[in-house]
């Protein structure tokens, strides 16, 4: 293995992959990112075999030179921390030097420890792609952002996990849930084949994927096999294992039947919710909603014998209602529904709210309440 | 019985320790306000359609074998005739003070679990002739007769037992414990009684062939720490008997007041008046830390020169100047043109709200056991 190329064209490649690994790795080679040589470039992979993310670096830069091929697994952070602070116009040269790699440029030289290639544990993603579609960059960003708040951390029920994909003929949907509160947003999609399953894609998945959209702008391809999601994009090629469950049926969870419909500003309700949240209980970060004919009252208290309080304007017209809900889910279902205006629909004090866009009914928002 | 086991529990016995459980409240409140609903099953919850959960239901309901935390829809299905009721928090809460105001008659050691029960120390007590069980039993009746509820008691020497024991003559029934009938209660007594002990250690401690708390003490301290960690310790000491805890009891603020003594006595009232604004001033700032709390009534309270006192009040919702002057002639009249040596003005609360807060879940635990 021989190689070499400008720092620039490294250091992007490298970097996307170094930042899968994982900070605490329970097997050495966890750490490595393997490195490829061969007739069509470089190829870097990392994994912490939940996601493995592959970059690529080909020879449309004009930099790269391949003087052997040959392929092993470096210490990715070592390798990223000397790229980064080497001067941005260095040049690079890379050699074998038996069981060593020696990277040098100028008059720097340093030498790395490899593990083979062949130790690498790549996931293996290489069955049948059963569902397949394209979506634009931007609105799949949109989507994720809509719902990757209102997955779990750690939780049991490990499908909470993570997000549900639901496909179906035209349409894909984006389901997130910790137990308590729900997130749901679909989209149609173009697809050949046909397009059906509830795939779960784990947390670390969901994470990785948006971070690696954030770079890219035009359109992605997303299929699923067995076991697996494949992400192909320009230059970069990302996998993650699927979570192998039964998502609950959500459908059920999201309310039907409320009598009570108000709307009103989503900034206003937003940052008033945000000043009173200040003095809710610390351990159960609750908030009580008065609603009435045209106005929405918002009260927090705490043991200490603070409290806030502030009164909205809101459209609506019906029986009073006081109802309590966790603060902050309520604010991060205002953060995502995004639009000027905001819906939000009750029925009783222990039954779920549902919080919606009235221009666009694509997303949901269903968050369970907190009897005070 | 190991020397230092015997001597915890000793000096433990000799507390008095009454926990009162009101009987299927909600329902039994809804129930006394419309007596046609006695005998037909009842909840108060959540409606099925959205996807509400039963807080309380009454005896003819648990037939069905409906109980709370089951999810409304479910209880409809066991029993398609059961009347749902939506809970009136506000009204439980307010009649929860009331039965709060009687506990307070026989102690103020008292810890409230939640709005419909509560753990009192009496072991002070000189109602009854100090018998916890006659105070139980006369608690009971009082608030039978003032809210027409029945409530069910446990009295016993440990903090745990009482509990436990509120639970054996359910409802409309009490139990008691004495420190000499203890031991052979508790050597008998099912582990799955003992709070904390949910299903899952339950099933843990059966598959070790323990049952009661009898054979934990035959297993042992050590060899039970290998099967629970930490959790053995709570297990043996309960086991044994022994729980030292008192009550938990917050100190709670029933009044504020100022008061200024005078070098030489006032003989007019109108050289009351810039002393009246002063303490006017300082009592509002005395105020300010407990503005969540609801003003029940003012008072002002005069020392005359021959020392004798009097105190006049009103019922008031805030600190006013006016009912402050109204007091003050009435007070002063009753002096009778004796010498004033002290002016006092003060304000008492009402108790504040108990607080309680629980998250809902937006699905049912049932549902979720679809997944490996």
């Amino acid at each position: 293995m021989k190689f070499s190329l400008n720092r620039s064209d490294l250091l992007e490649p490298l970097s996307k992959v170094v930042s899968v690994l994982e900070k605490r790795q329970t097997l050495p080679i966890l750490s490595h990112v393997l490195v490829v040589v061969n007739q069509q470039g470089i190829t870097l992979t990392a994994t912490d075999q939940e996601v493995e993310l592959q970059t690529q670096i080909g020879f449309d830069g004009g930099s790269l030179n391949i003087e052997a091929e040959g392929g092993c697994a470096l210490p990715g952070r070592k390798l990223l921390e000397i790229c980064k602070h080497l001067p941005a116009d260095a040049r690079l040269d890379f050699r074998r030097r038996d069981k060593h790699v020696v990277l040098s440029s100028g008059a720097f030289e340093s030498q790395f420890s490899t593990l083979p290639a062949e130790d690498f544990p790549n996931i293996d993603g290489q069955g049948q792609a059963i569902q397949s579609f394209r979506i634009e960059t931007q609105p799949f960003r949109q989507m994720l952002a809509k719902t990757v708040f209102a997955m779990a951390q750690q939780d049991v029920r490990y499908f909470f996990n993570g997000m549900l994909f639901e496909l179906s003929e035209g349409a894909v949907r984006l389901v997130a849930t910790n137990g308590q509160r729900l997130a749901v947003v679909s989209r149609q999609v173009q697809h050949e084949g046909a397009l059906q399953g509830r795939p779960i894609v784990p947390r670390k998945g969901v994470l990785e994927l948006v971070k690696l959209l954030d770079e890219v702008d035009t359109e992605v391809t997303l299929s699923f096999t067995e076991n697996c999601l494949l992400v192909e994009m320009t230059g970069c090629r990302f996998l993650s294992k699927l979570i192998d469950g039964e998502y609950p049926d959500y459908e059920k969870a999201i309310p039907t039947g409320s009598d009570k419909h108000f709307s009103c500003d989503r900034q206003a309700f937003r940052e008033a919710l945000i000043r009173t949240a200040v003095m809710s209980n610390e351990v159960y970060k609750n908030v009580k909603l008065s609603l009435e004919t045209g106005r929405l009252s918002l009260f927090t208290n705490n043991p200490l014998q603070e409290q806030a309080e502030e009164t909205l304007a809101v459209m609506y017209e019906g029986d009073d209602l006081e109802i309590g809900f966790n603060v902050h889910f309520l604010i991060e279902a205002l953060n995502a529904v995004g639009s000027d205006v905001v819906q939000v629909a009750l029925s009783g004090q222990t039954s779920p709210c549902l919080i919606t866009d009235p221009e666009e009914e694509q997303a949901q928002f269903v968050i369970s309440p907190m009897v005070i | 019985m190991d020397a230092d086991t015997s001597q915890a529990s000793s000096e433990e016995t000799t507390r008095k320790f009454i926990h009162v459980d009101m009987d299927c409240f909600y329902a039994a409140v809804e129930m006394r306000d419309d007596p046609t609903l006695t005998n037909l099953p009842l909840a108060i919850g959540g409606r099925p359609d959205q996807r509400g959960v039963v807080a309380t239901c009454n005896y003819p309901a648990r037939t069905f074998g409906i109980h709370s935390a089951m999810a409304t829809a479910y209880a409809r299905r066991l029993c398609p005739d059961l009347i749902v009721l939506p809970p009136r928090m506000a009204y439980y809460q307010a009649i929860s003070r009331e039965i709060r105001a009687i506990f307070h008659r026989y102690t103020d050691l008292i810890e409230p679990i939640s709005l419909d029960e509560a753990y009192l120390d009496v072991t002070d007590s000189e109602h009854c002739q100090g018998s916890a069980t006659r105070i139980a039993a006369e608690i009971r009746q009082v608030i039978f007769d003032e809210t027409g509820l029945t409530a069910s008691a446990g009295i016993a020497p440990i903090k745990f037992l009482a509990k436990i024991c509120s639970d054996e003559n359910k409802p409309n029934g009490q139990f008691v414990l004495t420190p000499s009938t203890v031991d052979d209660f508790v050597r008998a007594l099912p582990l799955k009684k003992i709070p904390g002990v949910g299903k899952v250690t339950q099933a843990k401690l059966g598959k070790l062939g323990l049952i009661t708390c009898q054979d934990i003490r035959d297993f042992g301290e050590a060899a039970l720490s290998q099967h629970f960690g930490s959790f053995a310790n709570h297990l043996f000491q309960r086991a044994w008997a022994h729980d030292p805890r008192r009550l938990t009891t917050e100190w709670i603020r029933k009044s504020v007041s100022v008061e200024r003594t005078f070098s030489e006595d006032l003989t007019e009232q109108a050289e009351a008046a810039p002393i009246i604004e002063r303490l006017t001033a300082e009592l509002e700032k005395r105020l300010t830390p407990y503005a969540s709390r609801r003003i029940k009534n003012q008072q002002v309270k005069l020392k005359f020169s021959d020392f004798t006192q009097t105190t006049v009040e009103r019922q008031s919702d805030s600190l006013d100047p006016a009912l402050t002057q109204t007091l003050l002639e009435s007070a002063w009249d009753r002096g009778f043109g004796k010498g004033v040596r002290l002016i006092g003005l003060g304000v008492h609360f009402y108790d504040p709200e108990p607080e309680q807060s629980q998250q809902l879940a937006l699905f049912e635990a049932a549902e979720l056991q679809g997944a490996p």
